[in-house]
């Protein structure tokens, strides 16, 4: 918010409100702006529907939540492309002469790009419906049924709208999200023209003076078109959800059949990564990539790349932790004031606090890695905020009163109770922090001018220049970085409590 | 005769003073560089050219103490809006970029706004060996150098594709737009304004135009759209025929490589002359592939290393950029099986070992002899660069 | 005069079994079913009503001359009330009322007849527990359900309520005239001016 007012304020100061006019001369900004919010809003509004099926049927794919979105994106590339999985296999089996020319990825509409957004917001929307969702939820489905709701009817007359209802802000934060988002625009985005997102970082890069201040404006339109496609869902789409009143069973085959085919591709998209990052040539009409070796895979895994990506992910989370269990120790809540900034940071494009912290960062000429890590630590610590403030409300107090009655100073009972108590939702929410440090790839390529090259740097670069072994090996370090951090988040604390009871449930 | 040895004699006596003097001003150079850290910013979006400025890297660091960071970009022009805007704010010292890979409009731009450091490269002593009489150093797309930025390498474009499939290989605009009526959908070009994209719109105007000296000229100064009228022209006729009917184009020269072997695309193109044979040395490309040029030329190119007016650590720059100029690494540089890149030093100015370097370089199988490249097509002016990708993208991505 | 009639040899939950019973309750009167909790009682109601997985033998439901068991949970026409209201907190009050006919104008009326019209647009977590079992009441009566089945609807109640809440209920009861199935431990909620049956799971 601040830094939306600093960026205003220094636009007006610097060029006055006419230099908005520059904005007219961008061609396709009009297209481009319904583009952004035609595939934010139903990217969105099929990832809720999804989620709310994978949660019903108790679909685990908790875990994608954990892979950048640029992974998935360059995996389903790879399916879809015409040279891609079905392209290569349509030729081997001999249904066609030749590689396809169609389909085109970047579809003026968006498609491939709504499919990716679709399946990563889902996987997100649907851990926090599941962790939303009661007992008395499942109750009141049959309830609706001995009203006389089929089970189609049911699920849609009231299974939906309650998630849809509770998960309200979740679903805000997913629609900012898609609406601003450049990781998987990069791989996937239409060209005529791009969406708006993308049209900023062009415009980032672009060698003209206007340049700069149409990238500006450009931020700010992007915020305001957030509000609207916030707007839009609220009053048009959802009240279309909740109150439709027919088809319930066309559309519930419809969802679980297109599961199955989200579901296909997830795992497809993990599996042609893997396949492609120790291969070489695929030579067309054949089933499978031949030469296969580890060279690109083992050299990614010991450059600096991967260890930049580490080490700034760990820093970032650590950092995270730190200043989290701080200030809950001198008596922070998720409530009231305090938790402005924690939505500001989650729910604020990043495209406008990336450009914020740039120009405070030339402005001050403070070293970029700091503002870079100012600029990671931020979003990850309100994510770090959201998850511990909770567990640490949750703690039992008497017990607290009772290593405080032994004689105990307060930080001496945060520091030998209640931080071994909350050591497995601290290692969530380090693995949590790890994650989204590793999936901010415009944050660390504007505020250090690439200086520091992470894995999702390394990723666009090569995604444009086609060196597939070398893409497919970047992304698949690039995805499992994250999961290996959450296995291991989730394994230390069993391992450390091993001999513990009483501890093997404190969450 | 005499007159002729005299002459050779005096030159060869100048040039050795010259560098006697150079010498020890490059000492003192790299003793201020010791320790330095030098942010090379340079495109990175291939695996052999990554892996070639890492040897490097290391070579320096060995020799001088100077370490050397890639900083990969996609696009120097990304890092040329960063500089604008430090020098808006005024921050004058201590930049994040130290040396760039560069050259064309963004080189211009550069120069323009006054974003370069002040004449360097006369100090370098591996300068020498270059041929000061030779305009592709001194001139970067008709723009004068002004000692700003130091030859890296040579860029020509080329084109591939696989004879044994596509035996009448089109060498000219009109034969590539037959090509394309006769085989749809299996050609197409990087989408502008990436700078593979960029130039074929230069290599296909140049062809189109009677008089190819117009494009010297800064683009302003003359009627832009009736010169480039024909290109457009020829545009509205191939793109029926391209891939995917032009509803989308390749991201750059690299994925057109990918699209050829993967059976996408019959012909692809790159600046690297040894590109296909270092990809089929490398294992990723068809081993049939070959490399042809349009008859009439082929747009040419040299490519240069700058640093910004802010650099942080000058000194360090100057010494990476002069061991980039060395024999030893333009030698190694232009081995197809490590980059394949022409170098820019004059072979008669070097020692009997350097000369032996570069003799017992392979010809890679799929790159054409320098006869067969022939003398490459200038450079439009760089002022062509944004009135072509202007025009291109108002036409065709509305 | 319809009847519900059920019986079966065994009901069978998981470690849980029941039988053999059978029962029946007439139109405008109310069989209570008695037991400490653990005896069934929930089991039963839930079987009754088609909403559990219990395995039964040899069982039965019929309405009249129409056997409900066969039939899926939405077809059985049964109205019920649980110890939770379970409104759906996605609508309205009134929405909650007319969620099974859709039909506004009889909901608002419906509501008026049990003092709630004041709420018919309030969310329905504003509510106080009483005022929440009332719409829950209005919502299954609205149904047109054939036998309205209730599940320690008043036990949630505060006690003070809990006789008004009675008191609305039994008259419901008598006007719609239907049978009624009541599941309770607490001898306070057997309606005094019913018809009753009892019956006692603790010995089933």
């Amino acid at each position: 918010m601040i830094l939306a007012l600093l960026l205003c304020a220094w636009l007006l100061w610097q060029q006055g409100l006419s230099s908005a006019l520059v904005l007219g001369d961008i061609p396709g900004l009009w297209r481009s702006v319904w583009l952004s919010g035609f595939t934010g809003l139903l990217s969105t509004v099929l990832a809720a529907l999804l989620a709310v099926y994978w949660v019903q049927v108790g679909q685990r794919f908790a875990w994608l939540v954990g892979v950048p979105h640029l992974a998935l994106a360059v995996g389903l590339a790879q399916i879809w492309s015409p040279s891609g999985l079905w392209g290569h296999w349509s030729v081997a089996s001999g249904l066609l002469a030749q590689v396809p020319q169609f389909p085109n990825l970047r579809d003026d509409n968006g498609l491939f790009m709504v499919f990716a957004l679709m399946l990563k917001e889902a996987a997100f929307l649907a851990i926090v419906f599941g962790s939303q969702s009661t007992a008395e939820d499942g109750q009141r489905v049959i309830l609706a049924r001995s009203l006389g709701c089929n089970r189609a009817q049911a699920y849609w007359r009231v299974h939906v709208p309650m998630m849809l209802a509770r998960g309200r802000y979740a679903i805000w934060l997913a629609l900012t999200y898609a609406v601003t988002q450049v990781e998987v625009a990069s791989v996937l985005s239409p060209q005529r023209p791009p969406t708006l997102a993308l049209m900023i970082i062009e415009r980032l890069n672009d060698a003209r003076p206007e340049a700069w201040t149409q990238a500006i404006w450009l931020v700010l339109a992007l915020v305001v078109l957030v509000m609207l496609t916030i707007v839009t869902f609220e009053l048009l789409l959802k009240p279309l959800l909740v109150h439709r009143a027919f088809g319930e069973t066309l559309a519930q085959r419809c969802l679980s059949g297109f599961s199955r085919f989200a579901a296909l591709h997830i795992v497809l998209s993990i599996v042609i990564l893997t396949v492609l990052a120790v291969s070489k040539r695929w030579p067309s009409g054949q089933w499978l990539p031949s030469g296969w070796h580890i060279d690109t895979l083992s050299r990614v895994l010991s450059g600096d790349v991967f260890l930049n990506t580490l080490m700034l992910g760990l820093t970032a989370s650590l950092l995270g932790i730190l200043i989290a269990l701080t200030l809950l120790h001198f008596g922070w809540r998720f409530a009231g004031a305090s938790r402005i900034w924690v939505v500001a940071a989650l729910g604020l494009p990043s495209l406008l606090t990336v450009l914020g912290l740039y120009w405070l960062s030339v402005q001050t000429q403070l070293p970029s890695i700091l503002v870079l890590l100012w600029g990671h630590g931020f979003v990850v610590l309100a994510y770090q905020l959201l998850l511990l403030a909770p567990a640490w409300q949750k703690l039992p107090k008497p017990l607290c009163d009772q290593a405080a009655s032994l004689g105990m100073r307060p930080w001496q009972v945060t520091s030998r109770v209640r931080l071994p108590l909350m050591s497995r939702v601290i290692a969530t929410a380090v693995a949590i922090g790890f994650s989204v440090s590793v999936a901010q790839y415009v944050s660390t390529l504007v505020l250090t001018g690439g200086r520091v090259q992470t894995l999702g740097i390394e990723v666009v670069i090569a995604a444009g220049s086609g060196q597939r072994n070398y893409l497919a090996a970047s992304a698949l370090m690039l995805a499992s970085l994250p999961a290996v951090v959450f296995w291991i988040s989730h394994a230390a604390p069993n391992w450390l409590w091993r001999t513990r009871k009483g501890m093997q449930i404190v969450d | 005769m005499f007159t002729k040895t005299t002459q050779y004699l005096l030159s060869l006596a100048v040039l050795s003073g010259t560098a006697i003097a150079d010498q020890a001003a490059f000492d003192q150079l790299s003793q201020d560089a010791k320790d330095q850290t030098v942010y090379f910013h340079a495109w990175g979006g291939a695996d052999s050219i990554n892996q070639y400025i890492q040897w490097a890297a290391d070579e320096v660091e060995s020799r001088y103490g100077v370490t050397v960071e890639h900083v990969k970009i996609d696009d120097a022009a990304a890092v040329v809006s960063r500089l604008l805007v430090e020098k808006q704010a005024d921050k004058s010292e201590g930049g994040d970029v130290d040396l760039m890979w560069v050259n064309g409009e963004n080189f211009h731009t550069l120069q323009r706004e006054g974003l370069l450091a002040d004449g360097w490269t006369h100090k370098l002593p591996n300068m020498q060996f270059t041929d000061p009489d030779d305009l592709s150093l001194s001139f970067d797309f008709g723009v004068k150098v002004e000692q700003q930025e130091a030859p890296w390498g040579r860029a020509q474009l080329v084109f591939f594709a696989d004879p044994t499939a596509t035996p009448d290989l089109p060498t000219s605009a009109a034969e590539l737009l037959a090509y394309a009526e006769a085989n749809p959908g299996r050609v197409s070009y990087p989408r502008p304004p990436q700078f593979h994209g960029t130039t074929f719109l230069k290599q296909m105007l140049s062809e189109l135009i009677d008089d190819r000296s117009v494009l010297n000229q800064p683009a302003d100064t003359v009627d832009a759209a009736a010169i480039t009228a024909p290109l457009w022209g020829y545009l509205d006729q191939l793109h029926p025929h391209l891939w995917q009917q032009a509803d989308s184009f390749p991201q750059d020269a690299g994925a057109m490589l990918q699209m050829l072997d993967d059976g996408v695309l019959d012909i692809a193109l790159s600046f690297n002359p040894s590109e296909a044979s270092q990809a089929i040395a490398d294992g990723r490309l068809n081993p049939d592939v070959r490399s042809y040029v349009h008859s009439a030329g082929t747009i040419g190119n040299t490519h240069f290393v700058a640093i910004p007016f802010n650099a942080n650590a000058p000194e360090g720059a100057k010494v990476f950029a002069n061991f980039l100029m060395s024999p030893e690494a333009q030698a190694r540089k232009a081995d197809p099986n490590v980059w394949g890149d022409p170098t820019v030093l004059d072979i008669e100015r070097l020692s009997a070992e350097d000369q032996a370097r570069f003799a017992a370089l392979e010809q890679g199988v799929a790159t054409l002899s320098p006869a067969e490249l022939g003398r490459p097509l200038p450079e439009p002016h760089p002022s062509w660069v944004p009135v072509l990708e202007r025009l291109w993208a108002e036409r065709y991505q509305p | 005069m319809t009847k519900l009639a059920f019986g079966f040899d065994e009901l069978r939950n998981g470690e849980f079994v029941l039988g053999p019973l059978q029962a029946e309750v007439a139109t405008g009167e109310v069989l209570v079913l008695w037991g400490p909790s653990g005896s069934g009682k929930s089991t039963l109601l839930q079987w009754l009503v088609g909403a559990s997985s219990a395995e039964v033998k040899n069982g039965y439901i019929r309405m009249a001359v129409q056997d409900l068991l066969a039939l899926p949970i939405e077809q059985r026409q049964l109205g019920w009330m649980q110890q939770q209201p379970l409104l759906f907190p996605h609508l309205s009050v009134i929405r909650n009322a007319a969620f099974a006919t859709g039909d506004l104008v009889a909901a608002r009326q419906a509501l008026a007849e049990v003092g709630l019209s004041a709420y018919a647009e309030a969310d329905p977590a504003t509510l106080s527990g009483g005022q929440q079992a009332r719409v829950a009441l209005v919502r299954a009566l609205a149904s047109k359900p054939r036998a309205l089945l209730l599940d320690e609807p008043f036990s949630s109640l505060d006690p003070k309520l809990r006789q008004s809440v009675r008191e609305l209920v039994w008259k419901q009861i008598r006007d719609v005239h239907i049978p009624a199935i009541l599941v309770t431990h607490d001898p306070a909620d057997i309606p005094q001016n019913l018809p009753v049956t009892q019956l006692d799971l603790s010995h089933a």
